[in-house]
């Protein structure tokens, strides 16, 4: 595979739940080497979207990753993916040692060492069962697991749900810098945006089973703007097309794609906005605003 | 060698996952009988009112019928706890959502129900064997001690008694294997339910052939032999084994038990061709419950 060819490429994925379609028809390609940040509102598809790339459910259209068919292929594919889709699933009746004697039998890519190293200043023994661990245990569990395969791609489902904010902190710095190599991508989802917002390269946005915004974060600065326009500039600002606006404390945002920020500068004041404004902006268009 | 240690691994989980009832259940009945006969042993005296002395049958034929005993109550033991075990172990990946976990190993879904299909009818049958073994051997304890009781009863010699426990150990295990090769289908079939309906498949392993019958003979009355055909099959599907005459004929006080006898009785009765299509059937059966588990995973 050549630094070229995406490690996911979706053509016209689609996925239905009886007669109600959930994707209508996804085109993306994510290249190798990149951190992915899914983003979308519960029920907005994201899962639904894993689910079609780890080959847990079947789909219509064209998905390949690393060259692979997933649904046809999910066991080989798994020997290069790792992934998290529920960080409560580990096996309750494995102690933590035989988990990790388990899945060095099974998964060629698996290190037991690493695996411990990563737990090393948590709670969790290897002699505990993990049926007996807390909730948050079985998550710290279950990222060192997935942080200990040697893999090309990793997936990562709402990793730190239920997590306090320090062991949340902990595990991003850790995943950045123990596991990220050039070679690895990370595509991962969650709720808690602005916590991951530092470690993204790329972004993708999922409104109601369609990709609203596919870029790399270091366009982002370029192409969105968010001014505090001025109320004398109300009509002007309109006049640009902003994708969002919001009267804040009595103080008009808007976010504008693609506009000139030279032109915006006479409005108010300009501001890169944050994920969590632009999540506001795509998801949650005020009526009346237009694209 | 890394495709024996996977397998190696997933039998091992299976073990892991369900040791109480093939290990320790079977550990503490047996820690239970083994106190029961020494307590019998301790406290209790016999009172026979035939004479015991030269003449007495050796107690040879009672460690024989004991320990066929045992194992026959071992096999139906082995039964009970795989129809339980099959009634759940195909679905108890989606507990706690574990189906997720184990869908992010590189083990196809098929690989994952055989290596449920081969604990259930190899490695718990095995472990199940060597508790048989034990209480074979307990027994031949107990019997030793009987003078204790039973002042006068005439011991095995060890040669004799050591023949014996290796005649009836293999003809147990010999039977064993067979009828799990007789019984594959009916516990692949009630894995199968259990793919996709959890523990009702314990109910719908019996009601849905149960009630094909029913529908066959009320659709078809006067023109099926009585009973239908559907029902006839699964009566011919639920015999396995020797028949009475065999049996009595283990009851013979002055012959020991010969494996190689009773196994060619055994081998004589087995409907081969019945045999090899439930084996077919069982393997289409694990291929449909894998295909419906790689389409599901909730």
């Amino acid at each position: 595979m050549t630094d070229a060819t995406p490690i996911i490429s979706a053509r016209g994925l689609k996925k239905r739940f009886g007669p109600q379609e959930i994707l209508h028809g996804l085109d993306f390609d994510i290249p190798a080497g990149r951190i992915y940040g899914l983003i979308g509102h519960n029920g907005a598809g994201k899962t639904t979207t894993l689910n079609a790339i780890l080959g847990l459910s079947s789909y219509e259209g064209k998905v390949s990753v690393l060259g692979q068919d997933p649904y046809r292929h999910r066991a080989r594919l798994m020997r290069d993916v790792a992934f998290i889709s529920d960080v409560a699933s580990l096996p309750r009746f494995l102690r933590v040692r035989e988990l990790f004697a388990m899945l060095t039998d099974i998964h060629p890519g698996f290190s037991a060492e690493k695996a411990h190293g990563f737990l090393e200043g948590t709670d969790v023994r290897p002699g505990a069962l993990i049926g007996n661990l807390s909730k948050g245990m079985i998550a710290q569990l279950h990222l060192a697991v997935v942080m200990a395969i040697d893999a090309k791609l990793l997936v990562l489902d709402e990793p730190t749900l239920g997590l306090d904010i320090t062991y949340r902190k902990r595990f991003y710095r850790r995943l950045l810098e123990d596991y990220m190599t050039a070679e690895r991508t990370l595509l991962i989802t969650t709720h808690q945006v602005d916590e991951i917002e530092f470690m993204l390269s790329d972004i993708m946005f999922i409104r109601d089973g369609e990709v609203v915004l596919h870029a790399a974060m270091d366009t982002i600065p370029a192409r969105f703007a968010q001014v505090s326009v001025e109320g004398s500039r109300l009509a002007e600002a309109q006049a640009l097309n902003p994708v969002f606006a919001e009267t804040r404390f009595g103080q008009t945002v808007m976010v504008f794609d693609g506009a000139d920020h030279a032109a915006l500068g006479a409005l108010g004041t300009v501001s890169t906005p944050t994920l969590s404004d632009l999540f506001v902006a795509l998801m949650q268009r005020e009526p009346g605003a237009s694209k | 060698m890394k495709t024996i240690r996977s397998w190696t691994a997933l039998l091992n989980r299976e073990y892991l996952e369900h040791r109480m009832a093939f290990i320790y259940f079977p550990i503490g009945i047996l820690v239970l009988l083994a106190f029961s006969a020494a307590s019998g042993l301790m406290f209790n005296r016999a009172q026979f009112d035939i004479p015991l002395g030269p003449g007495t049958p050796s107690t040879l034929k009672f460690f024989e019928l004991g320990y066929l005993l045992l194992a026959a109550l071992w096999l139906v033991y082995l039964a009970v706890a795989l129809f339980f075990y099959f009634g759940d172990a195909f679905s108890a990946d989606r507990r706690n959502n574990a189906m997720y976990f184990w869908k992010s190993m590189p083990v196809t879904d098929f690989k994952i129900l055989m290596s449920k299909f081969f604990s259930g009818t190899l490695l718990f049958p095995l472990i199940l064997f060597v508790v048989t073994l034990v209480s074979g051997l307990l027994y031949f304890v107990v019997i030793n001690l009987a003078p204790l009781v039973v002042p006068g009863l005439i011991l095995p010699s060890p040669v004799d008694a050591l023949m014996s426990f290796i005649n009836i150990s293999v003809f147990a295990l010999v039977y064993t294997a067979l009828a799990l090769l007789w019984y594959a289908p009916f516990f692949a079939w009630v894995g199968a339910l259990s793919a996709v309906f959890g523990r009702w498949s314990l109910v719908l392993a019996f009601l849905v052939p149960g009630l094909l019958a029913v529908v066959e003979n009320i659709v078809f009355i006067g023109h099926i032999p009585r009973g239908g055909y559907i029902w006839g099959y699964l009566s011919q599907r639920l015999s396995f084994g020797l028949s009475e005459p065999d049996y009595m004929a283990m009851l013979i006080p002055l012959r020991s038990f010969g494996a190689p006898e009773y196994v060619g009785r055994l081998w004589s009765h087995i409907d081969w061709i019945g045999m090899g299509t439930g084996v077919v059937f069982t393997l289409v059966v694990l291929w449909l419950a894998s295909e419906y588990r790689r389409r599901r995973i909730a």
